[in-house]
């Protein structure tokens, strides 16, 4: 672990009242924030309405670790496996839930290889499904009477065949 | 709703634009919610398979309805015989819809000029038969290009002559595939690449006349990775000024060879004096095998080489090794690999495929213990790995002296290498443990 003391700290507050202390440096991955901090809006703590407490130490769990620095070259190599194996284990979540909140607050915070990471990790539990398979896997209503399914079917006839 | 339906559009074309287009597509059937999704996705990523009836329409109609006009990625992979035609338009509408990456994996191609001008492209990989580019363009210039992988065979003079001299950002190169004339000269000059992988192959060398051309003049190069596939001397390596790679391996030629001019083994040194600043670096065991058929006072000093990974064929390499050793005063990590399917009998120099019933264990092997032990054994060598098959009785004695002079090894690691091997084996490799000096058993 990191511990410069001397990295400026920033506030964060979540959507249900809870503050989280992060390093300045740390923080910085996030472009909203930045924007903010640019901007001087973060002398205060900056509030993150569309952020739930949970999701946002999962959130600075993850910037944390990609903000962690190699020493040198040997150390880089060692670094970079290490950082595919904590992502990895980043995305299994229990809860499905817990992604698309991730998916959300990376989208908001603008942080690109979190919304990257993320995204990518609900299309593989898409991927090889059937459309079945995945309203199941999802919960989702299907809508459509069988007339209007067939005709966005023969729409788009060539994914189907 | 439910939780995924509940994402705004931008964000579930972000999760679907992972997919390959046809599920990316089919996923308008889901729900209302879900049908027209996917008209926002902005990567595309088609495989048509040889056997399917093909009517590349489908991709034109794709294109036309999407919302954005810009696309990131698209990915074509054809098994597909004909229609290269149909190939080359379906490129320039990648290029019209200013793609940044573009990876297509064809039979043949006909190449529109307009991807070799393009302004904004960072990824381009081609793989594929050439046929023609058209129209022939004046300048080729890639200014944004910062990864190239080019595996076309029978490709054109103009485009290895100038193409990658063309790419002011290029970082990244795999260069593949095959060429038909001993002219032809790839002209590898980049200010800027720092990744090279090389593997082409020669279709057509002349007898007893040096294959093609590779000029190499790569002044940041950081990893240099040299191939040759068909197990053949497949190109001449010129360097131009100087080369400063950290990580550096050489897959050369075979060891299942009758004859080795002596041209083909110079040449291995050549590139190995070249490289000789690397501080990684791997021979495979047909390299060690052609740099075994040499003078070894040749070997040049390999001042920064922390790490070695060496494969050791049957019945040579032994002395090579030791010699690299003697030169490599700071090595620190020894792998060595024995892998040989193929192996060149010592005595008739004929080659024999390696069979169990062929593999009687030789007594003797060419390799006698030095007078004093290589400098970096007594002060940095403090890690080897062994790994691979066909360990022999002949392999003890050198493995026992390595590891028996080993003053600093802190650990001896053996990683079982498949299911074939030679009788007793396991027990060989269990046994050698018992050798280095400085381990706790």
């Amino acid at each position: 672990m990191s511990s410069s003391s001397s990295s400026k700290m920033i506030e964060l507050r979540s959507s249900d009242g809870e503050t989280f202390h992060v390093e300045e440096t740390v923080v910085l991955q996030s472009e909203t924030i930045k924007q903010m901090i640019d901007d001087d809006c973060a002398n205060a703590a900056i509030p993150l309405p569309n952020v739930t407490s949970m999701t946002l130490a999962k959130v600075i769990e993850y910037i944390k670790k990609h903000a962690e620095k190699p020493k040198d070259d040997d150390d880089k190599k060692v670094a970079e496996e290490d950082l595919k194996k904590f992502d990895a284990e980043f995305v299994k979540v229990d809860q499905e839930s817990m992604l698309f909140d991730l998916v959300r607050a990376a989208n908001y915070l603008n942080i690109k290889s979190l919304l990257d990471l993320t995204c990518q990790a609900v299309a593989d539990s898409i991927k090889d499904l059937s459309v079945e398979e995945v309203r199941k896997k999802f919960n989702i209503q299907n809508d459509f009477t069988p007339e209007e399914e067939a005709k966005v079917r023969k729409e788009n006839a060539w994914a189907f065949d | 709703m439910d939780r995924i339906s509940n994402l705004p559009d931008d964000l579930l074309a972000n999760i679907i634009s992972s997919l390959n287009t046809k599920e990316a597509v089919s996923t308008c059937v889901l729900s209302k919610r879900w049908k027209d999704v996917w008209l926002q996705i902005h990567n595309l990523d088609f495989h048509i398979r040889s056997n399917r009836h093909l009517d590349f329409n489908f991709i034109h109609g794709i294109l036309n309805r999407l919302k954005s006009p810009k696309i990131r990625k698209f990915r074509l992979i054809c098994r597909h015989r004909s229609r290269y035609r149909a190939i080359y338009d379906i490129l320039c509408e990648a290029i019209r819809h200013k793609a940044y990456e573009i990876d297509f994996n064809v039979l043949y191609m006909e190449l529109p000029s307009s991807v070799l001008t393009c302004d904004n492209l960072t990824v381009l990989k081609l793989t594929s038969n050439f046929k023609n580019i058209m129209p022939v363009p004046g300048v080729i210039h890639l200014p944004s290009l910062k990864s190239l992988t080019f595996k076309i065979n029978r490709p054109p003079f103009e485009l290895t002559e100038d193409l990658f001299r063309c790419c002011p950002k290029l970082e990244d190169l795999v260069l593949g595939g095959t060429y038909s004339s001993e002219e032809q000269i790839y002209d590898i000059t980049s200010p800027s690449l720092q990744v090279l992988h090389i593997s082409l192959s020669c279709e057509y060398i002349p007898y007893m006349r040096p294959p093609g051309t590779v000029l190499l003049n790569l002044p940041t190069i950081k990893q240099l990775h040299i191939e040759e596939n068909s197990g053949e001397w497949s190109a001449c390596y010129v360097v131009e000024g100087s080369l400063t790679p950290i990580n550096a391996s050489l897959r050369l030629g075979s060891c299942c060879v009758d004859f080795i001019s002596e041209q083909e083994t110079e040449r291995v040194y050549v590139l190995l004096h070249e490289i000789s600043g690397a501080t990684s670096l791997l021979l495979d065991n047909a390299t060690t095998y052609l740099l075994s058929n040499h003078y070894l006072s040749d070997v040049p000093t390999l001042q920064f080489l922390t790490c070695l990974e060496i494969g050791i064929p049957r019945l040579c390499g032994w002395t090579l090794l030791f010699s690299l050793l003697e030169n490599s005063p700071v090595l620190q990590t020894l792998t060595i690999r024995k892998d040989c399917k193929h192996y060149a009998s010592y005595k008739t120099n004929r080659p024999l495929k390696c069979n169990n019933a062929y593999l009687k264990d030789p007594q003797d092997i060419d390799w006698t213990e030095p007078e004093t032990p290589p400098s970096c054994l007594q002060s940095h060598l403090e890690v080897i790995k062994i790994t691979g098959s066909f360990w022999m009785k002949c392999d003890t004695k050198a493995m026992k002296y390595l590891l028996g002079n080993a003053k600093v090894l802190k650990d001896f690691i053996v990683t079982p290498g498949g299911t074939i091997g030679v009788k007793g084996e396991a027990a060989f490799l269990k046994d050698l443990q018992g050798y280095a000096s400085t381990l706790p058993s």
